[in-house]
């Protein structure tokens, strides 16, 4: 695991996708080949940090190493920039999980490698309240 | 490909179940040999479909081994991995071999054991088949895809979790005598939606279950059995992206559309001759999604059909006629090749239903959430 984190580490910090730089189409995670366009001249692009619940779940069950996570709120997302990410949404109420909410990334411990192991970091969303 | 039409000569089913007494190689060996025997003759060569085997037996070059354990040396064997739709692509791969010109026969086992596994590991193997860095990284499991999924389909129609259940209802309610499957029993609509909740808005009786099966079917050019010739009408597969959530319009199935579309044209059939439907009705709002995206329901009304008897083992197109994904259970690599062997009996009238006059079945068959599509198009011979 250590490996493959330390080498998408700047993705998991910060939202890193890709943009297409013929018609600008971006997507996350990364691609290598536009498929709105086929060009393969693409860049790496930071996504926005904050966007809409379009679904939401809170799950029962868990991988291997998320049992303290549980029940674990995930979210499917839509960026500010229309691109669809999926992630845990945490610090948030429960009933504020919602279809149309706002959310934004936070920077969170992932998962560690037991007790005196590496420790994971990326994003997770939360709940964004507007005032009324 | 030319006009040659591929049959099936033998099937061998395993009953789906915690299979704790028995290995991987041990239930693999158990349908091939009723495939074998069935079809009366010896393949040419052996095609093993697996996803998990790695993960879950510490094994692979497994279709030497069973080859071995068969008694069947010097021939072509070789596994075929593609997620939950590696035992169709199998079949699909061996349908396309079989066309050239020096190979006679093919048996194609699909198997998967799961049970061996703790709780945890169990639902990391069935999410095996989602990006590593994106999902598994993260945590989130294929239930909750699903889950996200079927909210989708929720918000986007207007249809309730509770109304979705009634796919579950069916399923039960045909395997209840169907002995190959995990779940011989049904369930009222009732106990379904007050069943635990695995993933919201999802069900544990919404979920097709954890289990060990493994399912044979030998292809061949000539059929020497004893049961009547059943014809692959045609064998397509298609892709797409296996994150769901980066497609335009996450509720397009375009690589179950697209390839509904290449096996009308290459069987030459129409959606109406079909009698016998299986689906990859994993969760019921995929199952719902699949069922449109095919045709056979307009979008969004497949649960008002399900509702009204549309698809009841006495109509006129009978859905999941074992259980399917749900209630006959889903052992991944395997489940494709009990669809093909299910239909397959049921077309030659020796299965636990007694369905007359069902001459075409179609079985669909996929990894992820669309991610891989594999249709097969069955019929008897005139």
């Amino acid at each position: 695991m250590s490996v493959s984190y330390w080498r998408n580490r700047d993705r998991y910090f910060r939202i890193i996708g890709s943009i297409c730089n013929s018609c600008n189409y971006e997507s996350f995670p990364n691609f290598y080949t536009c498929n709105k366009c086929n060009s393969e001249d693409i860049s790496d692009k930071e996504m926005p940090n904050t966007g809409k619940l379009i679904s939401y779940t809170v799950s029962s069950e868990s991988m291997p190493g998320f049992e303290k996570e549980l029940p674990m709120s995930i979210g499917l997302i839509k960026l500010n920039n229309n691109v669809n990410i999926v992630a845990q949404i945490v610090d948030s109420d429960l009933e504020d999980i919602k279809i149309s909410a706002n959310v934004k990334a936070v920077f969170r411990k992932i998962l560690a490698d037991g007790d005196s192991g590496q420790i994971y970091y990326g994003y997770k969303f939360k709940v964004v309240k507007t005032k009324k | 490909m030319n006009s040659l039409k591929i049959k099936i000569s033998g099937t061998g089913l395993t009953k789906i179940t915690d299979h704790w007494s028995k290995s991987l190689v041990d239930l693999s060996v158990e349908s091939a040999k009723q495939a074998i025997s069935e079809s009366t003759i010896l393949p040419d060569m052996i095609i093993f479909a697996n996803t998990l085997s790695s993960y879950s037996s510490s094994q692979e070059n497994l279709s030497t081994i069973i080859s071995e354990k068969l008694g069947l040396s010097n021939i072509d064997s070789f596994k075929i991995e593609s997620s939950s739709c590696s035992g169709a692509m199998a079949v699909n791969i061996a349908n396309k071999l079989l066309h050239s010109d020096d190979i006679e026969s093919i048996l194609v086992i699909g198997s998967e054991k799961m049970t061996d596994l703790s709780p945890s590991e169990t639902i990391k193997a069935t999410t095996l088949g989602e990006s590593y860095e994106y999902t598994q990284f993260f945590g989130i499991t294929m239930n909750s895809l699903y889950a996200l999924f079927s909210r989708l389909y929720m918000e986007n129609y207007n249809i309730s979790s509770d109304a979705l259940s009634n796919f579950s209802v069916l399923s039960h309610k045909n395997s209840s005598s169907c002995k190959h499957a995990q779940f011989n029993r049904e369930f009222s609509l009732d106990s379904i939606n007050k069943s635990s909740i695995i993933s919201s808005p999802l069900t544990m009786l919404n979920c097709s279950p954890i289990g060990d099966g493994s399912a044979s079917v030998m292809l061949s050019k000539n059929n020497k059995s004893n049961f009547a010739d059943v014809d692959i009408l045609s064998s397509t597969s298609s892709n797409s992206s296996v994150d769901f959530y980066s497609r335009d319009n996450m509720l397009e199935f375009n690589s179950t559309a697209n390839c509904i579309n290449k096996s009308l044209e290459e069987s030459k059939i129409n959606l109406e001759d079909i009698g016998l439907l299986e689906v990859h009705d994993v969760v019921p709002a995929i199952t719902a999604n699949i069922i449109e995206t095919l045709g056979f329901s307009k979008p969004g009304s497949a649960t008002s059909d399900i509702i009204s008897g549309k698809y009841d083992l006495d109509s006129k197109i009978s859905l999941s006629s074992s259980g399917g994904l749900k209630a006959r259970g889903n052992p991944l690599s395997a489940t494709g090749i009990y669809q093909i062997a299910e239909v397959t009996r049921q077309l030659q009238n020796r299965s636990h239903t007694d369905l007359q006059n069902k001459r075409i079945g179609l079985c669909h068959n996929m990894s992820g959430i669309d991610a891989n599509s594999v249709i097969h198009i069955l019929g008897l011979s005139n």
